[in-house]
């Protein structure tokens, strides 16, 4: 019997994910091989929590994000998401949970549809979602969405994404994810792409977004300070694997793994 | 002997539609051998054009004052007297010859900078035959096989024979490294050589370039927004804000006890390890076309007063600090 939401205070819960892709054909093996992206990750996510997920390129953590939001499918494991069977949703089911879990990408100019003003850009999910709204109600909402990550509402609405930096993009990424008031936001290496102050403006502005809108968090990056500034919790990804998992406190103050502890190393940091 | 590259005064503008813009604005340092200098600055702050610059790889149009005067080992004699060129003023057929000779250059991006159907000891040999024609093909081998060797690249022979594609990111960029050092140029500059890779490659590759400093007094010019890698490599450090260096010393200086509100904007807002509180700093950087009167970066300046506005702040010597710590700030006197 699968325990609800409200029993547990888990948003989240993943057991066992599995992604394998195959490798081209050897002349000499006759069985395929098979690569493994993520190699049976398990976890659980409270509600108003903020997890991090560190490692570097080809670590699997993309793959998991996209798995996690279904954008493709996992060879094997389940999800349990607001305490339903993720990954057998169909239909609406499917549709009225989706709505309920966002991403922010990390390349602001790709992740914006160049041919769209931001005002339909951000109001796009609203006409996926709530068809019954009227355009103009879409609109108020896309601009209330902007003033809310800080943008003017009404002096960007009408503008095209080319005309905008970096971090303003990212902002109107984020304004995207937000108009249908999910409950969990990935955010995928999302200040990677930007300027040290750019980059710090827009982690304040998640860590404001996320008291403001009760939000639970994943944060993906390769950056342990970035992790270190958001998350509560972290987990050290390796190939395909959680080498380290357990509060930002412990893994960075007593790492055990000894990949968690040459990552670590490696940061360089401006001395005190 | 003097510095190996001393640029003095360097001003580069760009037309616009909106009219003549100065990315490097006024611009002036000295590289001596074996040293490491690490220019900081963000986007639109002008630390790419600087690199093109002393390159000869400015953008058609572009126009270039000053000096920027680097010794020319090749054409010395004995050695101790070595006669300068000035790369502001060079001819492109003149700085043909100095590009990889005599100054050279890795980039952020090695995918972008190799040449992806070539196999990377072609490529290397190509960089070395330009300036040495003469060479036979064992000899030419020779110095592929130990260009890469500097490089740390091991099985030399085996990854000569691969193409980009088949390296991973730290491969590549020490393929870079080593076809930009095949030909014994005396300055690198580095643009941003390690942004995209991941943090344990950086590691390695920081090492390579600080060993390679050592072992060949190699002068590097080493340009990024990173503060904790500048802190890892270089000796000094000038911080760039729309087209003029606004702080400049001894690494160790300004990052322990910064005069620029900048530069403490900057510190501020790096995230790091012991999760403190970052800070932000608020605004952003202007349009080169749009700039103030006074002082650039005033408008999101916490410490602004009335004179801020006036005039560009010259850059002096900051009281009390390193005497060559010099900062743009009239509050720093």
């Amino acid at each position: 019997m699968k325990r609800s939401l409200r029993e547990t205070g888990n948003i989240l819960e993943v057991r066992n994910l599995r992604k394998t892709y195959p490798l081209p054909a050897s002349a000499f093996v006759n069985s395929r091989r098979r690569a493994v992206a993520v190699d049976g990750v398990s976890f659980t996510l409270a509600k108003g929590e903020t997890l991090g997920i560190a490692g570097e390129s080809g670590c699997g953590k993309t793959t998991l994000a996209r798995m996690l939001l279904r954008l493709i499918e996992p060879d094997s494991g389940e999800i349990t998401f607001c305490g339903r069977e993720w990954l057998g949703a169909r239909g609406s089911e499917l549709r009225g949970l989706r709505r309920r879990m966002q991403m922010v990408f990390q390349d602001p100019a790709a992740s914006l549809n160049p041919r769209m003003h931001v005002g339909s850009i951000v109001a796009e999910p609203l006409a996926i979602h709530e068809p019954r709204l009227s355009r103009d109600e879409r609109g108020k909402r896309a601009a209330e969405m902007l003033q809310a990550v800080g943008l003017d509402g009404d002096e960007t609405f009408g503008r095209y994404p080319h005309e905008f930096s970096g971090g303003q993009r990212q902002r109107i990424g984020i304004a995207r994810a937000l108009i249908l008031r999910p409950e969990l936001v990935i955010a995928d290496e999302p200040v990677s792409a930007l300027d040290v102050s750019v980059g710090a403006q827009i982690l304040e502005l998640i860590a404001r977004l996320q008291r403001e809108f009760s939000l639970t968090l994943i944060l993906i990056s390769h950056s342990l300070p970035v992790i270190a500034q958001l998350a509560t919790r972290v987990a050290v990804m390796q190939a395909g694997r959680f080498v380290e998992y357990g509060s930002v406190e412990q893994v960075l103050r007593a790492p055990e793994h000894p990949y968690t502890q040459a990552l670590l190393a490696a940061v360089p940091e401006i001395p005190a | 002997m003097g510095p190996r590259l001393r640029v003095d005064n360097l001003i580069v503008e760009l037309p616009t539609r909106a009219g003549w813009i100065r990315p490097v604005n006024e611009v002036s340092f000295a590289l001596d051998p074996g040293e490491t200098l690490g220019i900081v600055g963000e986007s639109g702050s002008g630390k790419t054009i600087l690199s093109l610059a002393l390159m000869g790889l400015l953008p058609p149009g572009a126009r270039c004052r000053g000096e920027a005067l680097l010794q020319v080992h090749s054409s010395s004699t004995n050695g101790t007297d070595l006669p300068t060129e000035n790369l502001g003023t060079v001819a492109q057929e003149r700085m043909r010859r100095l590009r990889g000779r005599e100054i050279a250059m890795v980039f952020q991006e090695p995918m972008t900078a190799l040449n992806p159907v070539m196999r990377i000891g072609a490529q290397i040999a190509e960089a070395i035959r330009i300036h040495e024609p003469r060479l036979t093909k064992e000899e030419t081998h020779s110095r592929v096989m130990h260009a890469l060797e500097q490089a740390a690249v091991s099985e030399p022979a085996k990854r000569a024979r691969q193409y980009p594609h088949q390296l991973s990111g730290g491969l590549r960029q020490r393929t870079m490294i080593a076809m930009a050092l095949a030909a014994g140029p005396g300055v690198l500059i580095a643009d941003e050589p390690t942004t995209a890779l991941d943090v344990t490659v950086q590691k390695q590759v920081l090492e390579l370039l600080q060993r390679l400093r050592c072992e060949l007094k190699l002068s590097v010019l080493f340009v990024t927004h990173d503060l904790g890698v500048v802190a890892q490599i270089a000796d000094r450090v000038a911080v760039i804000y729309a087209g003029r260096i606004v702080e400049e010393g001894p690494t160790a200086e300004i990052l322990r006890a910064p005069r620029h509100p900048y530069t403490m904007g900057l510190l501020r807002a790096a995230p790091r390890l012991e999760s403190g509180k970052l800070m932000p700093i608020p605004g952003a950087v202007p349009s080169l076309d749009a700039l103030p009167v006074g002082c650039a970066f005033a408008p999101r300046c916490p410490s602004r007063i009335a004179e801020c506005d006036a005039a560009v702040p010259e850059l002096l010597r900051v009281n009390g600090g390193n005497e060559s710590h010099r900062t743009r700030c009239i509050l720093a006197r």
